[in-house]
């Protein structure tokens, strides 16, 4: 089973290196015309440099965080970031960075990546998401602790645009997630994302 | 050096019999590695605190110098109080005694657990590391993003040490209910292969499990060292040996070309021993 799935999935090793400025080109897109995709992109860019903007902005208000011996430096400086981004984005709705050309192009990454997976990857993933059943996603609100980080596919990590460090991609069910680190913030989704 | 590693192999020789409650059966040979491995273990509760004990009893007979983590450090909530009811105090006489601990994340765990000093992850979400003879490679399975698997690719290839171990905490091969991480192991397998990764370690499922080497890989699941799932253990052609009965934990001593261990429930029977002989490079 396991020469199966390494035959039909290449490794890192021998995919092309992606610019180190986040959010790069996809590794694999799906058939659109180049242009509205590079468009898609670049807006899809901009509003990802535009929220780290503020993201920084706050995160100097709330002090860096280093190494601590102190739990709740680690606590206290999570919570208060999310707070200040959630005041600051108080007027945030889904779609904001997600806009519906981003949803469009994403959606289509993702049925492309999810058509290569075998039988067995796609148990993965229905068997991960068992303890999100509950769970709805509202954007601006702090992702509930007690739920689990249920790990993001490695082909679609290689498939989506790069994300800067503190901003990730997080699967809740069907929907797609973009969410941040430092402050665990759901910065937006896109409903029913995966097939 | 990639073909030269890519050659090693393990050779396993081992006993599955239980062995009397309390007793060493490593060799504490002179100049060895030694740690303890631990998984899933954050929940905080009598159980973890009983197995923390037992940890400590074999750390008067086994004295080693740090512990790894497979993840899921701490369930639930994460606030101050919770670092210490499920780490800090369970682990106490380990913590005191100078023990060191390096974690992984687990999908239960926030990523900003890697700037807690105890957990020596400095502030990354995946590391390495290198003790005696051994190099370490403690991975985030939970978002294994180009860059992760470029940086282990050079790390492994510039690795010099006789032994390779990576760690992390979702398991590629596994015979319990919910099955290995086959997308994972798509991505991760041919590295190891590539560049001699001897043994690996994961948890996330709640058991213990010796996993017949893969591909001349020793793989083993220590994901029961607080969280149980009684009877989850659907034994297969690839299972060695499995304990789903009670929490375990590992003992690990690395002497040369020999790496032995001994798995301990939480009332200190050895459930599992044996040694790992790493095979000279042809």
């Amino acid at each position: 089973m396991s020469v199966v799935v390494a035959t039909t999935m290449p490794i890192f090793a021998q995919t092309p290196a992606k610019p180190a400025t986040p959010p790069s080109t996809p590794a694999s897109q799906p058939a659109t015309a180049p242009n509205q995709t590079a468009a898609t992109l670049a807006e899809f860019t901009a509003r990802i440099n535009e929220y780290m903007a503020m993201h920084r902005k706050l995160a100097n208000e709330t002090g860096k965080i280093n190494d601590t011996k102190k739990p709740a430096e680690i606590t206290l400086r999570e919570e208060a970031l999310g707070k200040l981004i959630q005041t600051n984005r108080a007027e945030a709705k889904q779609g904001d960075l997600f806009t519906p050309a981003v949803q469009t192009l994403f959606k289509a990454i993702i049925k492309q990546e999810y058509a290569r997976r075998t039988a067995a990857m796609r148990k993965d993933r229905k068997q991960d998401q068992d303890e999100l059943a509950d769970f709805t996603p509202i954007v601006n609100q702090t992702y509930p602790p007690q739920k689990p980080l249920v790990t993001f596919p490695a082909g679609l990590l290689r498939a989506l645009p790069k994300l800067p460090r503190e901003l990730e991609y997080r699967l809740v069910q069907r929907n797609l997630i973009l969410r941040d680190i430092e402050a665990n913030i759901i910065v937006d989704f896109i409903p029913a994302a995966t097939p | 050096m990639s073909r030269r590693v890519c050659l090693l192999g393990v050779v396993l020789i081992a006993s599955t019999a239980i062995a009397v409650a309390q007793e060493l059966t490593l060799p504490l040979a002179q100049g060895s590695v030694r740690l303890l491995v631990i998984g899933d273990s954050g929940t905080g509760d009598t159980v973890q605190n009983e197995v923390a004990r037992q940890m400590a009893n074999f750390r008067a007979k086994f004295p080693f110098d740090f512990a790894i983590m497979l993840g899921d450090n701490m369930y639930g909530s994460e606030r101050p109080q919770d670092y210490v009811r499920k780490f800090e105090a369970p682990y106490k006489p380990l913590l005191d005694a100078k023990v060191e601990f390096y974690a992984t994340l687990g999908n239960h765990d926030d990523p900003n657990q890697r700037f807690y000093k105890a957990f020596n992850l400095g502030g990354e979400r995946y590391r390495t590391f290198r003790k005696g003879n051994a190099r370490f490679f403690a991975l985030d399975s939970n978002y294994m993003d180009p860059d992760q698997v470029r940086w282990l690719e050079k790390e492994l290839q510039a690795s010099g040490s006789d032994w390779k171990i990576a760690y992390f905490h979702h398991p590629l091969y596994t015979a319990a209910t919910r099955g290995p991480t086959v997308e994972l192991r798509a991505v991760l397998e041919p590295l190891f292969l590539k560049y001699g990764v001897n043994v690996v370690f994961t948890g996330h499922e709640h058991l213990y499990e010796r996993v017949k080497p893969q591909k001349g890989i020793q793989y083993f699941v220590a994901g029961g060292s607080a969280k149980l799932r009684p009877g989850d253990l659907q034994k297969s052609a690839q299972t060695e040996v499995g304990y789903d009965r009670d929490r375990s934990f590992m003992l690990v001593e690395i002497a040369g070309d020999a790496l032995h261990f001994q798995t301990i429930s939480r009332t200190g029977a050895t459930v599992d021993k044996g040694v790992i002989q790493r095979q000279t490079p042809r």
